[in-house]
């Protein structure tokens, strides 16, 4: 039984007493048969509720797993009744909501079971903001005829749905600034030192740095062994986008664009995912589509935040200022040359023809 | 959004709220399957079905109980045509507004052109359930409705037909719109109820019919499914129910949900009547139930039996008995045939025998005042020893006397006592009649006679205050009364001092109805007492050709006086008004006259009465004892519904005599009692005498009364009538001028924001008619639609930014971009018409 039978039970109830009062005052056989009638039926309805109640069965799934800015996310929801007899009053308890921004909504859906056949009903839901979509199917209450009874059957079923950001095929001006020798051997044992992405060991070769040896494994295998630190070869670049509440959409679109961008150029990258929490960043290396995916996947579980330079603000506070980012917020993108300390800002190919004008 | 009403702005303005907030909201819930269209006529087949099983169950189970027979064959694919016909007006908007015009225009068609034998089947119906109530009350039958066509079996059918059509309309509202048990179960089972309240059990069938009726509509109302989602919400298989912390989505209707539910619960009803018909069908008189609320209830059906729903609302309480002169301010009599009197005596004649309790001298603004004149009158008469002081009138003397005992039941007042009263006995005590002197009665021996009498029985000295004994001198309407003796000549003088008033204000009133009836052409010659004679005869002539008798007159209007108004309008009423009319119609013509009011014993009564084993020696002087062998005692109740009003008239040198010129009840008096065709026939049409030209016998007084009852209706109604339909008329045409008159107004003022909104309105206005959307369509919808139709981009997506920041945003677009819009719009008009 549950709290919303009660207004019924007492409305039965009171039909139930008019009709005994009636029947003191005017004992008429009418009135009899009404009185049994109202008390056989209750009896009857909850008996085969709860008899069969159970074999129910609910089948809840979504259409894809992801799907694009502007697209209608579609849950379906198969019912099937293998009893003989209908019940009437299904009520599907769901949850839904964008794991940014947390909504408590609770949702019924209420549908009939028809005997001996299969229904199944579609929930459209629109999508204005990226990130993760969750629904989450709780239990099914079933109630008798009369709603004087329910039971609650736990459906238990749990879809993630995420919303990715169009290839918009942005072109940028932007190519990656030659290394100074200087810098070389600094930058890569910082990036090193920082996100310990060993790759490999390999034999030494004349021209490797001597800083890279591994001493320990040299030692055990008496040949000079080095470390290969993933692109060792070539300078990294940190895309580091700012996950203000504000800008999260457009941030992440620029980020998925410039990215796709990056990996037309062949360039080696890596997103920077930062948890305001723990101020804690993971550094995710992007080579191919997949990973771009994943790393958007990250992005899309960290917690917002209001400020605008929070990210970049607490990297500089762990690497030092003069570390270079590609700072990402809503549709700008700064890239700090940590060496000469001067900041640039990439344009897209696109920005320069846009009018200002975009479609709702 | 950018629709008309407010509720759909609200709700479009909410989703793009959630939109905003949590990023995801849920679209409009539908089914996978396309079976919706096919599942609407399935539903509507169903919900026919429960109409049909509705109507036939209440009508068919009430027809049953009074075993009134009717053409099934006829009637029974008629009503579920009806059924389905109604049923079928659910199915979307097109059917709902012209389906509900049709059918009520083929339902008026019908009602006009068959009306008097519907009227008829009516009546038919209505008589054998006043029969078999009457039976069952014991009440006199006194409601009996006119059948103008004998033919019940095709009146009934028809009728049930008509009722049936009835029936389906409300039926359809409260099953096919609401699905509400309590509604449909007022509507059908009163009708069952009629026949259940007086034991008379409908056949099994149709209550098996009302119980799946029952069952299914409060398993699909608890369900929730069965509604059609045509006429509010187009598209939509879910209805949305919103509250605060929960949204619910409830399936709209489910055909096979609800033909499973209708198929169970026919096994249902059917298994349990099996079960309990013996239950049903016991044999139990429920009479024999004793409480207070069932006698309350007896009561007030009594009173609607006999006087209808306009019995219950009277200025006051005139339940039968005696009014003490009182008159107008009752609508209706309403007698409870609760015994009053008790009478006991030996019968000699077929006479009606008069009980006298009340007499009234003078008259004035609707009463008779008491007449306590006798003290005044003769001075030695005996003085009124108790509160009894309208005594019989005892003049003429014989030997011929008879005894009679009264007792008081629930009468009113005790003294009511048979003409020519000489001598009673009263809580132990011997009164004398006022008149009867004791010298007269002494010196011819009645005195002692009568003592004898009183005496002779042993049971009949009982002292209770209840009781009284009279000895009278039987009174019988004779041809010619002789002089008597016994008037003493100064009486007779007082009376014609006394006995010849009429009010002043009445006096025209009066003269005309003498001129009328013809009363002042009655010639002078012969004595006074043929004149008198003459009179009497022509004035009850007069009465029973120009008027009519009826329990339920009306009450009299405010001010008006109750016998000016019914001898000058209405014309029909009860004993009460044309005693009292007769009263002072004779005063007026200088005959002497009273007004009574008392208790009559008729020959029917006497029938009815109960033999005691008195011995009828005892009852009647030794003259009058009968040879009949069956002669014997008789003790007779006396109702309040024996309460009668009548006249006294002096005759010179004899003395009062009852005159009774109340015209006998023929039961015509309630043509318009259950007359619902005429009914509507009267509200539309203000007068239509060609109907009069038909085949059909009416009574005199049928148009006039029907005229009489509704007429004043007709007027007005015609005017409302004509009134709405020329507002509803002005209202369509007016509306887009006055969209375009606010659209000036806003952009007069600087409110850009709200003239754009009305602009893009009356857009999406044109739009809708050629594309349907859903419900909460968006300006994303229209956009979308527009770009589909219209070839310049740049122009749409112009208008449907500002028309977003106008339909949203707090602030207001410029005067150039209004502009800019307005000529969008017109331009996008212009082509979607062409494109048309």
């Amino acid at each position: 039984m549950q709290k919303k039978n009660i207004p019924y039970i007492i409305n039965y109830s009171l039909i139930l007493i008019f009709f005994l009062i009636s029947g003191i005052f005017f004992r008429q056989s009418f009135i009899a048969l009404f009185i049994i009638l109202l008390i056989i039926l209750p009896i009857i309805s909850i008996f085969l509720l709860v008899r069969n109640g159970y074999k129910i069965k609910v089948n809840i799934f979504a259409k894809t797993q992801s799907v694009s800015l502007g697209n209608q996310i579609i849950i379906n929801v198969d019912f099937y009744n293998p009893l003989l007899i209908p019940f009437l009053n299904n009520n599907l308890y769901f949850k839904y909501n964008n794991l940014y921004y947390p909504n408590e909504m609770e949702n019924v859906v209420s549908l009939p079971a028809i005997p001996k056949s299969k229904s199944s009903i579609q929930i459209p839901f629109d999508i204005s903001h990226l990130g993760i979509n969750e629904f989450m199917f709780d239990y099914l209450v079933i109630t008798d005829y009369l709603h004087l009874f329910s039971i609650k059957v736990p459906v238990k079923s749990y879809i993630q749905v995420s919303v990715l950001p169009e290839n918009e095929h942005v072109n940028y001006h932007f190519s990656i600034p030659p290394f100074s020798d200087s810098d070389e051997e600094e930058q890569v044992v910082n990036y090193g030192q920082m996100t310990h992405d060993l790759k490999e060991t390999r034999e030494y070769q004349p021209g490797d740095s001597i800083k890279n040896i591994h001493w320990k494994l040299t030692a055990k295998n008496d040949d000079l062994t080095v470390k290969v630190f993933e692109q060792s070869a070539e300078r990294t670049l940190i895309l580091l986008p700012e996950l203000s509440a504000d800008t999260i959409d457009n941030t992440i679109v620029t980020v998925y664009n410039f990215s796709l961008f990056l990996l037309k150029q062949k360039e080696f990258f890596k997103i920077a995912v930062f948890d305001a929490a723990s101020k804690e960043f993971t550094l995710l290396t992007i080579e191919t589509t997949d990973d771009l995916d994943k790393a958007i996947y990250s992005l899309y579980h960290c917690k917002l935040y209001e400020m605008k330079r929070y990210a970049i603000n607490s990297y500089h506070d762990i690497n030092g200022s003069d570390k270079s980012a590609i700072h990402i917020i809503d549709k700008s993108i700064e890239f700090n040359n940590g060496a000469t300390g001067e900041i640039v800002t990439i344009h897209s190919e696109k920005e320069d023809n846009d009018d200002g004008t975009t479609l709702l | 959004m950018a629709l008309l009403s407010f509720k759909e702005k609200r709700l479009a303005k909410e989703k793009q709220l959630k939109l905003d907030n949590y990023g995801i909201d849920i679209g409009t819930v539908s089914c996978n399957d396309d079976s919706e269209l096919m599942n609407r006529a399935y539903v509507c087949l169903i919900r026919a079905l429960l109409i049909f099983l509705a109507v036939y169950g209440s009508l068919g189970g009430l027809v049953s109980a009074f075993d009134i027979s009717y053409r099934v064959a006829l009637v029974v694919p008629l009503l579920f045509v009806i059924s389905l016909a109604v049923a079928v007006l659910y199915y979307n908007r097109v059917t709902f507004y012209c389906g509900y015009i049709l059918f009520f225009l083929c339902f008026s068609f019908f009602s006009f052109s068959g009306y008097m034998i519907i009227n008829s089947g009516f009546q038919a119906i209505a008589n054998i359930i006043y029969e078999k109530y009457s039976d069952y009350f014991r009440l006199d039958s006194l409601r009996e409705a006119t059948e103008i066509i004998t033919n019940r079996n095709i009146t009934v059918s028809f009728a049930m037909i008509f009722a049936g059509a009835f029936l389906a309309i409300l039926l359809n509202i409260t099953i096919s719109g609401y699905m509400n048990l309590v509604e449909t179960f007022l509507i059908t089972f009163p009708l069952m109820e009629i026949g259940l309240y007086i034991d008379r059990r409908p056949k099994f069938i149709y209550m098996v019919m009302l119980f799946v009726v029952y069952i299914t509509v409060g398993v699909l109302n608890r369900s929730d499914h069965f509604r059609l989602p045509s006429i509010r919400q187009t598209k939509q298989d879910y209805l949305v129910l919103k509250s605060k912390k929960q949204t619910n989505y409830t399936y709209q209707s489910d055909g096979r949900g609800m033909f499973a539910t209708v198929i169970y619960s026919i096994a249902f009803a059917s298994i349990f009547m099996l079960l309990a018909s013996g239950l049903f069908y016991s044999e139990f008189d429920s009479r024999t139930v004793n409480n207070k609320l069932k006698a309350t209830t007896d009561e007030m059906i009594k009173t609607y039996l006999q006087n209808g729903v306009w019995g219950f609302f009277d200025r006051y309480n005139s339940k039968g008995g005696l009014n003490e002169g009182a008159l107008g301010g009752v609508s209706r009599v309403t007698p409870d045939f609760q015994t009053d009197l008790t009478v006991t005596f030996a019968p000699t004649t077929v006479d009606t025998i008069y009980l006298k309790g009340f007499v009234g001298k003078d008259y004035y603004s609707n009463a008779f005042s008491p007449d306590t004149s006798y003290s005044e009158a003769i001075p030695n008469a005996i003085t009124n020893p108790s509160s009894i002081y309208s005594f019989s009138d005892c003049y003429y003397m014989s030997k011929d006397l008879a005894k009679m005992r009264i007792e008081n039941i629930d009468a009113g007042r005790l003294d009511c006592l048979p003409y020519n009263t000489f001598i009673y006995r009263y809580g132990g005590a011997y009164y004398q009649s006022p008149y009867a002197r004791e010298s007269v009665l002494e010196t011819t021996g009645i005195l002692a006679q009568s003592k004898d009498l009183i005496e002779a029985d042993k049971e009949a000295t009982s002292d209770t205050s209840r009781i009284i004994d009279v000895v009278y001198d039987i009174y019988t309407p004779q041809d010619s009364y002789p002089a008597s003796d016994f008037i003493d000549p100064r009486y007779e003088k007082f009376i014609y001092n006394n006995y010849l008033g009429v009010p002043d204000y009445l006096e025209d009133t009066l003269d005309d109805i003498c001129f009328e009836s013809g009363l002042s052409f009655i010639p002078r010659d012969g004595t006074d007492q043929e004149y008198r004679l003459a009179l009497l005869k022509r004035l009850k002539e007069f009465f029973m050709e120009e008027f009519s008798y009826t329990m339920a007159p009306g009450a009299t209007p405010y001010r008006a006086d109750t016998i000016e108004h019914f001898l000058t309008k209405r014309r029909r009423g009860f004993c009460a008004h044309f005693a009292s009319s007769a009263t002072l119609i004779l005063r007026n013509m200088g005959v002497p006259t009273r007004y009574v009011e008392g208790y009559v014993v008729k020959p029917s009564d006497i029938m009815d009465s109960e033999l005691t084993e008195y011995d009828i020696n005892n009852w009647l002087s030794a003259e009058k004892i009968p040879d009949d062998r069956d002669a014997g005692v008789v003790q007779v109740d006396i109702t309040d519904g024996n309460a009668h009003g009548w006249v006294e008239v002096y005759i010179d040198g004899y003395g009062w005599i009852p005159y009774d010129c109340t015209p006998p009840s023929f039961g015509d008096d309630e043509v318009t009692g259950l007359n619902l065709a005429s009914l509507f026939r009267n509200l539309m049409l203000v007068t239509d005498n060609s109907e009069q030209d038909t085949n059909v016998n009416l009574p005199a007084n049928y148009e006039v009364n029907i005229g009489k009852t509704f007429g004043f209706i007709s007027k007005p109604l015609i005017i409302i009538l004509i009134a709405t339909v020329i507002i509803l008329f002005l209202i369509v045409v007016s509306a887009p001028l006055i969209t375009y008159a606010k659209i000036y107004h806003y952009s007069k003022n600087g409110q850009y924001n709200n003239a754009l909104r009305l602009q893009f309105i009356s857009l999406t206005a044109i739009i809708k008619r050629d594309k349907t959307f859903y419900v909460h369509a968006t300006v994303r919808d229209y956009q979308e639609y527009l770009l589909s139709k219209y070839n310049c981009q740049e122009d749409v997506a112009m208008l449907t930014k500002l028309v977003n920041q106008a339909l949203y945003s707090s602030s207001e677009i410029t005067l150039d971009e209004y502009k800019k819009c307005s000529l969008i719009i017109k331009t996008i008009k212009t082509a979607l018409r062409k494109s048309k």
